[in-house]
């Protein structure tokens, strides 16, 4: 496996490639329009070009039919023009006003590698993104002189980086889709025989990015990633309207990294039986009480509800909650608790990681950060946009195409100190029920994800939304699936109540979304005990069964 | 480069899982026969009347600017959707409200498609149930009598058009558009130009309770080319020009196409010196494929949708007809008669995208006399019935999107006396009127165009940007001559079918045109590369 993906992503010179032509291309218009522009009133200070050179295969089935079976090639270019200065640029946020200093206008340009036709259309596209920059400017000026004064005012963009050279694109990899069509075909199969599933979608899609990122402090970074992923979804009606299902998703860099097709079989059979019995599974009351959050699910935990908030740019704008802006060097979780981002890695136990890059969408290097150490908070995740005493950029910046870069998450990874085996963490929520006399505590198995509420407009609090939950009891009668919970609190009076952690972490790969957009991110956690969670009902839908029977008629 | 196109080449590979007809309607039909015997809620009415619709489309874009390749996607998909009538002919749930057709994606077997089948017939009787129930409320409190049939009957038709041979070469259909693109380079004023090909080839299959079926294949073929420019005074020009063939066999040969991007081209660049627009009374000449737009405008928009739908709160039914309430009356210049006959194949060779022989709603698509020496004198019509009208004559069209709604087919806009020099019949008119000059529209649109002066005295043309009207169906009765120039042009919605107009050029008789409020731009801070 590991000399697979070292075969995939191994830097490859640009001789491999010929001359590359977008690249330069990039380079020499990026400079010929910044000479002029950084000569304008209001001066375009900093510039770059972002190009997504992309391959994307979909393929999907449902019932042993294919439904989709797609291929694109694109490449996309974003302009992120900034006007004024470093200190106060047209990106600077506006108060009390809807205008939006993010969303960056995305344009197809040449597949192909002639020159001629790409040069123009970086320029025609360059000549609109400087004007929107200066006129947003002249906006965000006043706006800025007229409103109350942030309490952190620092620049809206960093000090120039060292300008930095990478070059290391790959090649999109041929994907023998009959071959994947035929596995799916025999995948989604296997739900014929069941006929209460009501929907079903089975998927595999690979994509392959080399992201081109040119700036006009002088570097360029060529970087390329292979994703692959085979997931499914299968969906069910309780007879109340609740609606139930099972996902599940294998990530990898390539084919290669897929389970072998019995192993993906045997889990799929397993899901459904696991579906049947959440079907005719009862519903929980709302409960607060003791909870093992299981690896995978704890690493979404953590992503949604302490992630988010350690953002650096989150610091700055007053319109978020602000959770940790003031607690640096104070303890904010558990002391068990050390949190760190590591975009660096590739891998942990052998597992892709889809958080995993070089430079980030900023064209800076990434960095591991340590941001809680034993409970303690130590540091942001940091973009371009610099906060107090954080001026510099530890290569977190990142973006979908249509944004502009803000701070965002790699690998997550969580760890705890003195973990136990599973086993035993389990024995101490059977203890942790007793001692608080309740009348059964809850297990996390699977979590779909979740969303936190970030804005000061809201309440400081998240939902995160289980798929798979076990009532687990003291007294020794076997643990019980159950369905139809929520899990619902506030950062940081949870964070406080990990009280042990089990020696499992898990991998929990995803795709985040937030103001930058949509990002690949991996989260990886232990399973860990709370003292104390709240599930409240999760909200259904009005509709009923079908009142004629699935035609698939089941065995 | 040849015109031979369609034997030198390669299929698009998205036939790979490509759904044979037997297994889609013994699918569709086998649904149908459970869903109508046994479709029903206890103390509720059971559905009478369903239609089921698979279409199975294969689709590719190519697009290229100055001559290099930007995107060149393929994709296929086959989506099902579900029309129901519950009640009775005479009342049922249709007619009242923003009704959609409940709607899925579907597989390339005989299972996916009867899955997706079950559970949206089953999502469309229980909005079927509640819409009837909220439109008897309706009749009830607005205490409405004169009520006319919701539903009619219509023979049996079961029909298969047949498959077509159409083959898209994508590569070759990248280089034309390479080579189209490539026109703008001999252009250093147009700040872009784009020429975007759309494919689409779809199976429609059509399967209804009363025991009609249908299948037809048809293709859609679009050629876009699209360029902007700034003037000389800072006014930012977007040019348009699109053509939608229904075979791949229509379209020009390369040469042709390319030659008709450099025309374009240069047409385009010439605004660079336009001269912003007067304000103006007067004669306007529609030419070409712009006369098309015109009637597809105030005609084709206004004559579809004749009958109303109640809705809630009396609101009106924005997309219905306005020209239905006016039938006995001119409603277009009397130098025309106007008709739909969707059955008609082809129009000086090329195909027609508005041909059809079986509706939405399982019945033959007949011919209609519309408009005598301008009055009207009929009406589209579907199943559920206008005042004076007994059967359907076959326009009840719909799509994935919207519930069939009488919808034109063929239009044909047929010129009882022509001009044969368009040019000097309109130079003659503004000679009558002491006009220093008329005005021949270039891309007629929106309400907002460009367009030439063409001077009185010496027939000189010159380009004029940014002149804005609020063209009505007034203009219609204004149209004063009509060319010999008889063509067929294809118009494709995107939201609904295909239809087509065959009209020549025409000019109407007066048009009030203003400048454009719109202000200039900057012009650009780095010279073009």
């Amino acid at each position: 496996m590991k000399k697979l993906l070292f075969l995939l992503l191994l830097p490859v010179c640009a001789c491999a490639f010929g001359k590359d032509v977008l690249l330069d291309t990039m380079q020499s218009e990026l400079n010929r329009n910044f000479n002029i522009l950084k000569q304008q009133d209001p001066p375009v200070y900093y510039m770059s070009y972002y190009v997504v050179d992309g391959t994307s295969y979909y393929i999907a089935a449902t019932l042993g039919d294919i439904i989709f079976n797609d291929f694109s090639r694109t490449r996309k270019l974003n302009v992120d023009a900034r006007a004024g200065s470093r200190k106060l640029d047209n990106t600077h946020e506006f108060k009390d006003s809807n205008e939006d200093t993010l969303t960056l206008a995305t344009y197809n340009i040449p597949l192909e590698d002639n020159t001629a036709a790409l040069k123009n259309v970086f320029w025609r596209v360059t000549q609109d993104e400087a004007k929107k920059a200066q006129d947003q400017f002249l906006k965000v000026k006043t706006n800025s002189a007229v409103k109350a004064d942030n309490a952190d005012k620092s620049d809206d963009f960093s000090a120039p980086v060292k300008p930095v050279s990478f070059y290391s694109p790959v090649k999109p990899r041929e994907i023998d889709t009959a071959n994947m069509q035929a596995q799916l075909r025999q995948y989604s199969a296997l739900v014929k025989d069941y006929p209460f599933v009501l929907e079903s979608r089975f998927v595999f899609s690979a994509d392959t990015n080399n992201r081109y990122i040119v700036t006009s402090e002088g570097s360029n970074v060529v970087e390329g990633g292979a994703l692959v992923r085979l997931s499914y979804t299968i969906t069910t009606r309780n007879e109340d309207g609740m609606t139930l299902e099972r996902t599940n998703s294998y990530d990898g860099f390539d084919v290669s990294d897929l389970p072998a097709e019995e192993a993906v079989k045997a889990q799929i059979k397993k899901d459904l039986e696991t579906l049947k019995i959440l079907r005719d599974a009862p519903a929980v009351e709302p409960f607060t009480g003791p909870v093992i959050l299981k690896n995978r699910a704890s690493g979404v935990f953590f992503h949604e509800i302490l992630g988010h908030r350690v953002e650096g740019h989150r610091q700055k704008s007053e319109s978020f909650g602000q959770t940790f802006t003031q607690k640096v060097g104070q303890v904010v979780v558990s002391p068990i608790l050390t949190v760190q981002d590591n975009p660096t890695l590739s891998r942990f136990n052998g597992v892709p990681l889809r958080g995993y890059y070089q430079y980030d969408d900023d064209g800076v290097k990434s960095e591991n950060v340590n941001i809680i150490q034993n409970g303690v908070l130590k540091n942001f995740l940091m973009g371009r946009s610099p906060i107090k005493n954080f001026p510099y950029s530890n290569g977190h910046g990142r973006k979908d195409l249509g944004s502009r870069t803000v701070s965002r998450m790699g690998n997550t990874i969580v760890s705890a100190q003195n973990p136990v085996s599973f086993e035993k963490l389990k024995l101490m929520l059977k203890d942790e029920i007793k001692k608080q006399k309740k009348p059964y505590g809850l297990i996390i198995d699977d979590i779909s994800g979740g969303f936190t509420m970030i804005d000061r407009s809201n309440p400081q609090s998240f939902k995160v939304k289980p798929l798979l939950v076990y009532r687990v009891y003291a007294d020794g009668r076997p643990d019980e699936i159950v369905r139809g919970v929520d899990i619902v609190g506030t950062p940081l009076a949870s964070f406080g109540k990990v009280t042990a952690a089990a020696d499992d972490p898990a991998v929990f790969n995803g795709t985040c979304g937030a103001e930058s957009g949509w990002v690949p991110v991996s989260a990886i956690s232990p399973s860990v005990l709370l003292s104390e969670l709240e599930v409240e009902k999760v909200q259904k839908t009005a509709q009923r069964l079908p009142i004629l029977p699935n035609p698939a008629g089941g065995k | 480069m040849k015109k031979i196109i369609y034997i030198l080449l390669l299929s698009l590979p998205l036939n790979i899982f490509a759904l044979d007809q037997d297994t889609a309607f013994k699918a569709m039909k086998d649904e149908m026969a459970r869903n109508i015997q046994k479709l029903q809620m206890t103390g509720f009415a059971k559905p009478y009347f369903i239609t089921y619709t698979l279409e199975d489309d294969r689709q590719a874009t190519v697009l290229a600017s100055l001559g290099a390749l930007v995107s060149n996607d393929e994709t296929s998909a086959k989506k099902v959707y579900v029309n129901m009538r519950v009640g009775a002919p005479q009342f049922d749930n249709t007619s009242f409200g923003s009704p959609r057709p409940a709607a899925a994606l579907a597989g390339d077997g005989y299972l996916s498609i009867r899955s997706s089948l079950w559970l949206i017939s089953d999502a469309a009787y229980l909005d079927a149930l509640e819409n009837l129930s909220k439109k008897k409320a309706f009749k009830q409190q607005r205490n409405i009598t004169d009520m006319l049939p919701d539903f009619s009957s219509a023979p049996v038709v079961n029909l298969r058009e047949e498959k077509n041979n159409e083959i898209f070469d994508r590569g070759y259909f990248e280089e034309v558009a390479k080579q189209m693109s490539a026109a703008g380079k001999d252009f250093g004023r147009l700040k872009k130009l784009v020429v975007t090909i759309n494919y689409l080839n779809r199976q429609k299959y059509y399967v209804d309770s009363a025991g009609s079926s249908y299948y037809q294949n048809p293709v859609k073929i679009e050629i876009i080319m699209t360029t902007t420019l700034q003037t000389r005074d800072g006014f930012d020009i977007e040019e348009n020009s699109s053509s939608v063939y229904a075979a791949v066999k229509d379209i020009p040969p390369s040469n042709e196409l390319i030659q008709k991007t450099k025309d374009f081209a240069a047409k385009a660049a010439a605004f660079y010196d336009a001269k912003k627009a007067e304000s103006y009374i007067g004669p306007v000449w529609l030419e070409g494929s712009n006369a098309a737009y015109f009637f597809d405008d105030l005609f084709a928009n206004k004559i579809k949708n004749t009958r109303p739908f109640w809705q809630d709160n009396d609101n009106a039914d924005n997309g219905a007809g306005y020209l239905t309430k006016l039938l006995g009356l001119r409603v277009i210049s009397n130098i025309f008669n106007v008709y739909d006959d969707p059955s008609v194949k082809e129009f000086k060779g090329k195909t027609l995208a508005g041909f059809y022989r079986v509706d939405d709603e399982g019945v033959r698509g007949k011919a209609v006399n519309l408009a005598a020496r301008g009055k009207l004198i009929g009406l589209l019509t579907m199943r559920s019935l206008v005042k004076g009208q007994k059967y359907s004559n076959g326009h009840g069209r719909g799509s994935v999107f919207f519930v069939p709604r009488e919808n034109p087919g063929n239009l044909f806009f047929e010129p009882l006396q022509t001009a044969p020099d368009m040019k000097k019949a309109l130079m003659d008119e503004c000679k009558k009127l002491d006009l220093e000059y008329c005005i021949k529209i270039n891309n007629y649109g929106d309400n907002k165009f460009n367009g030439y002066k063409i001077y009185t005295k010496d027939g000189r043309e010159e380009p004029v940007y940014g002149m804005e009207t609020y063209t009505n169906t007034r203009s219609l009765r204004d149209i004063i001559f009509a060319g010999d120039d008889i063509k067929a042009y294809n118009i494709a919605p995107d939201y609904m079918p295909p239809y087509s107009i065959v009209t020549p050029s025409v000019i109407v008789g007066e048009v009030e045109i203003k400048p454009t409020e719109k202000k200039p731009s900057r012009p650009p801070m780095v010279p073009k590369p």
